[in-house]
């Protein structure tokens, strides 16, 4: 639900847990309560793509939730995530980006203990690109009223029996047809990188064949796609660096051009999910595929920096649904 | 607000089950085969890929972790047999 911050107000004073996207000074204006939220101004709305310092994104928990939990987390102990969220049930997970626990995060979810056995989804809270640099993103814990930028939130959601929840991952990028490329260490930036066998540097690497910034690094997963968003190339200064980092020995390769986003999007995301209570998809799909007023089927929440399913993704439509067990 | 169960009800898809086998002890080839990478296969269920091809990278990096990691991939299967039926088919068949 995309809705005006009084309308949030009476949301969150009548106690329903509420997961919240919106600008910093929206967020901050909200009563303490059974909420956790994130800093971010673009959105997917049922009127397509917009930025928005007005209104905030409402993913609201379904009422036939058992249990709902929050709970904060630093460096010392956002990997216990997996271990926190319920046995059946769902996690829901805030980073302010560029933070140590995003970084964390982002580097070692992988191998955090019982994360894939779970449903932890959730996404990065950032800000206005125009502001990035120069304000920190926040995320909120409603239950203390806390503000933060250099720790998590969480909410845990735990279900009836009779439902489980799933993780969906919608990836409109393809590898394309160019150089199979792996990098010696795990990271957000890289100087050198193996190609064909051979460590080479980024600017030799760049020369031979030069890289898009709009497009994402995609790793096949054993029939996952995973991407990595390049966030900067420096050539003078031999640099490449991700929104999310690349893994040793990991092999990526560039993506295909992808025309229309927008019709992509609806072609890709299933129609027959069921209940989702849960969606998230990138800014940079936002910012690059010119979705602004644009929609990309039914399905609505913020635009990110990042997007997890487990563990961090780039340019990804990430949502989480209810099915009803046989 | 929150939809109510009963509104639930009417639109949720249930999960499509697939009849599969017993499955297989941790002690089976092929558990280990997954995570050494030597069977390649691409699942229909993400989390499974994403799983599977990152036990592959923590073998990589210390093979003795090799009965840890076909423990932690078997519970895995064991929890979400009920949506990988037809991986678990295809690769013990």
């Amino acid at each position: 639900m995309f809705a005006s911050i009084d309308k949030v107000k009476a949301l969150v004073a009548g106690k329903s847990p509420v997961i919240l996207a919106g600008d910093e000074s929206l967020l901050r204006s909200l009563p303490k309560g059974n909420w956790i939220g994130g800093t971010i101004p673009y959105f997917m709305t049922p009127e397509g793509g917009q930025l928005s310092r007005t209104h905030v994104f409402v993913t609201e928990v379904p009422e036939l939730a058992r249990k709902v939990r929050v709970d904060v987390y630093d460096e010392q102990t956002i990997s216990r995530i997996g271990l926190d969220s319920p046995e059946n049930g769902y996690t829901i997970v805030i980073l302010p980006a560029f933070s140590a626990v995003h970084r964390l995060f982002a580097m070692e979810a992988p191998s955090f203990e019982n994360l894939f056995l779970k449903v932890v989804a959730g996404w990065i809270a950032g800000t206005h690109l125009d502001d990035v640099g120069k304000l920190a993103p926040k995320v909120f814990a409603g239950p203390a009223g806390e503000v933060l930028d250099t720790k998590g939130v969480a909410m845990h959601v735990e279900l009836p029996h009779e439902y489980q929840a799933k993780i969906g991952i919608v990836n409109i990028f393809e590898q394309g047809d160019g150089l199979d490329i792996q990098f010696p260490t795990t990271g957000f930036e890289a100087s050198t990188c193996i190609v064909d066998g051979k460590t080479t540097s980024i600017g030799d690497t760049m020369a031979r064949t030069p890289l898009d910034i709009r497009l994402p690094l995609v790793a096949n997963y054993n029939g996952t796609k995973c991407n990595v968003s390049i966030r900067s190339i420096d050539i003078p200064s031999n640099k490449l660096s991700f929104f999310a980092p690349v893994f040793e020995g990991v092999t990526y390769r560039q993506a295909k051009l992808v025309g229309d986003y927008a019709q992509r999007f609806t072609t890709a995301i299933p129609r027959d999910l069921g209940q989702t209570v849960f969606c998230c998809n990138c800014v940079y799909n936002y910012l690059y595929g010119e979705l602004e007023g644009r929609r990309t089927g039914s399905l609505q929440g913020p635009m990110t920096f990042g997007e997890i399913a487990y563990q961090l993704l780039n340019q990804t439509f990430v949502h989480v649904t209810l099915s009803k067990r046989k | 607000m929150a939809e109510s169960p009963r509104r639930y009800d009417r639109h949720s898809t249930p999960i499509a089950l697939t009849p599969v086998p017993e499955l297989p002890l941790e002690t089976h080839p092929v558990w280990s085969r997954l995570i050494e990478g030597a069977v390649s296969h691409e699942f229909s269920y993400a989390a499974a890929g994403m799983l599977v091809f990152n036990l592959n990278l923590q073998w990589k990096r210390d093979p003795a972790k090799l009965p840890l990691l076909t423990r932690q991939v078997r519970t895995f299967f064991q929890k979400y047999q009920h949506l990988l039926g037809g991986d678990l088919q295809k690769l013990f068949s």
